[in-house]
């Protein structure tokens, strides 16, 4: 199945990228082989010149913010600052840190100088979770079809506008690039009467059954790499498949 | 023997700046040096008249610099430097400090080098604009491909050799955008000392990335983010920031800051062929409607301190002096500043009889706008430039 029109990655104004879009988006259709610990894992191919020419776009004006999946980063000076404060705190990790704050107020200003438009008021969580056991962050997620795409975007909680790879190893994030209305109206289009469903997990549950074989897309962020989502609807999930070091991501949500 | 100098407001000599060749291995789309391609090479004669030429001029009164530049100077082998410090030590017969100092791209550093430069207690300046996405966008080969790797291999030997190093990063337009990430460059290759070099309009390069007038606030904005970093929990030596501090706190209302540019003989440029000229190094070169050229004599026949009563050195000098009285009359900054750079109010205003430039709002005003206000109260400087008391 080909790609849909949708939501679209693009590098966000004044930042750089040390991979190329080749290099960072993979692409499954559908297929799974066994994973490790038992658990279903994708099996994950290169997208195509035609899927980059879907998924990727250049232009990146100053609204792109609000239009695309911006991939961004904080520098590894930032990165490297949480993790000090958290190595003198290790006792007390997750339940509680100090010194966040001055860490949040660094990446507000660093956002700031960068015009990235930041919440009014903006919340910043940081989640953990070992490679091998269950993750610890909050647990709104739910688990749907094909296993590793979870539906960060339920809307009951604040707005999630960003999310930043904290970890010192390479993740990854998997999207399915349809707005809600898209999938709502590919559902109805084959007369599916869960396209009705006021809950996104639901709606993709549905969705990914009724084409089993819609490409999902994989996406490689480096240490201190992030990704700005333009709004609470898009739908990805985080892949854990392959970490052998701790997942830490720095969560940004908008309050108010 | 030592002769006075003609004129007593010439010199004394602080800065020599000698052109062993005017080739560089590498070419940058913002050098301003028209003659990069052409491998002629300095005689051991020049070098001999140079010196002779320095130590009778009268115009050595402390010690002062040389600065090997003007084309690459690791083009040429060590043992050329070897023997031009040779046959300074015989001409300087004082016994003057002489300290030398090479402004290089980073890209031919090699054990020789390393060899030479410790046993000559050399200063090294890397010419290196941070991050390969920044560097490799201007300092390229003549075949077009990036030099960021080569220079990144030089600096890692100069440190694995323990070699004290400073870096100057020429300020793009591009660059304006990423203050963290030449600082995480800076940091992670060892480097402790940066000076800015905002992209210049001289000579041949007539454009630059930074002109506009929305330039100001994005340097105001750089500076006030990249001084934050570098007095943060890994500290950094800028030039600027550094600069400017001293200028405010050695400023006053009676004794402005003394320009070596604007200062007859201060700054003495020699060119490979033994052609000298003063006052803004990058003057020697470049071609002029109004006075033919910069040259004012040639070491082997002429002696620096008489070419100060010539007709041309008068008129530019004159020239030059009637646009700082410009700067004492109209700008704020003038006490901290002293009157601006002479090239680049002749290459961006057409006359050296003339005040602000680019170059002065960018790397002069801007940067005393950050520090001042970030002494007043800590905070980055507003839309509008922090407003200086007037000279008396």
């Amino acid at each position: 199945m080909q790609l849909e029109p949708g939501y679209r990655f693009c590098l966000a104004p004044r930042f750089t990228s040390g991979l190329s879009w080749s290099q960072r988006l993979q692409i499954n259709n559908g297929e799974a082989r066994s994973g490790p610990l038992g658990t279903a894992n994708l099996a994950w191919h290169p997208a195509s010149e035609s899927q980059l020419n879907a998924l990727v776009t250049g232009e990146t004006p100053e609204d792109v913010w609000r239009r695309d999946i911006c991939l961004f980063a904080i520098p590894e000076h930032l990165r490297a600052k949480w993790w000090e404060m958290a190595a003198r705190q290790i006792e007390t990790l997750p339940s509680r840190l100090d010194g966040m704050e001055p860490f949040a107020r660094a990446v507000a200003e660093f956002a700031q100088f960068k015009h990235v438009p930041l919440p009014r008021q903006c919340a910043f969580e940081v989640t953990l979770t070992s490679p091998h056991r269950d993750s610890i962050e909050e647990p709104s997620a739910a688990q749907v079809l094909r296993q590793a795409l979870v539906v960060e975007a339920n809307g009951r909680s604040s707005p999630l506008v960003a999310r930043i790879n904290l970890g010192d190893e390479r993740t990854a994030l998997l999207f399915l690039n349809l707005s809600r209305s898209r999938m709502t109206e590919m559902l109805n289009h084959q007369g599916h009467k869960a396209a009705d469903t006021t809950e996104t997990s639901d709606l993709v549950r549905a969705f990914l059954a009724q084409f089993p074989t819609y490409p999902l897309v994989r996406l490689s962020l480096d240490p201190g790499e992030g990704i700005w989502l333009p709004n609470s609807e898009v739908i990805y999930g985080v892949d854990r498949s392959g970490k052998s070091d701790l997942d830490a991501w720095l969560i940004l949500k908008g309050e108010g | 023997m030592h002769a006075p100098p003609t004129d007593p407001d010439c010199g004394p000599l602080d800065l020599l700046v000698i052109q062993p060749t005017p080739f560089c291995n590498i070419d940058c789309s913002y050098c301003y040096l028209p003659d990069r391609q052409s491998k002629k090479q300095m005689s051991r004669d020049v070098l001999e008249a140079i010196f002779e030429r320095v130590f009778t001029s009268g115009l050595v009164e402390h010690h002062f610099t040389i600065v090997w530049h003007a084309g690459e100077p690791c083009v040429l082998p060590p043992r050329f430097y070897e023997e031009a410090i040779a046959i300074l030590a015989r001409h300087n017969r004082g016994g003057v400090h002489v300290e030398h100092s090479f402004q290089t791209n980073g890209t031919l550093i090699d054990a020789d080098w390393c060899a030479f430069i410790k046993a000559n207690d050399v200063r090294i300046g890397v010419s290196v604009d941070g991050p390969a996405f920044l560097h490799d966008r201007f300092r390229r080969t003549r075949r077009g491909k990036g030099t960021h790797a080569r220079v990144v291999e030089g600096m890692e030997l100069l440190r694995s050799e323990g070699i004290p190093f400073h870096v100057i990063t020429v300020l793009t337009g591009e660059s304006l955008d990423y203050p963290d990430e030449l600082y995480e460059f800076y940091l992670q290759h060892g480097i402790s000392s940066v000076g800015f070099n905002v992209e210049e309009i001289e000579g041949p390069h007539q454009h630059s990335s930074l002109e506009g007038s929305a330039t100001y606030e994005r340097v105001v904005r750089f500076f006030n983010r990249f001084f934050d970093l570098a007095k943060g929990e890994s500290p950094l030596h800028v030039r600027e920031l550094e600069g400017a501090l001293g200028t405010i706190f050695g400023a006053s209302d009676a004794t402005s800051v003394r320009s070596h540019e604007i200062t007859p003989l201060a700054i003495i440029s020699v060119d490979c062929e033994g052609r000298f000229s003063s006052f803004s190094p990058e003057l020697l070169g470049l071609k002029s409607e109004q006075y033919g050229d910069f040259e004012f004599g040639r070491v082997q026949s002429d002696r620096f301190q008489d070419v100060a009563g010539t007709d041309k050195f008068r008129a530019i000098r004159a020239d030059i002096d009637a646009g700082v009285e410009k700067c004492r009359q109209n700008c704020p900054y003038f006490k901290y500043c002293g009157g601006g750079a002479p090239v680049n109010k002749y290459f961006e205003n057409g006359s050296f009889d003339s005040t602000e430039t680019m170059f002065c709002r960018l790397s002069k005003q801007a940067v005393l706008d950050v520090v001042l206000a970030k002494l007043e109260n800590g905070t980055a400087p507003s839309r509008l430039p922090v407003v200086l008391p007037s000279p008396n």
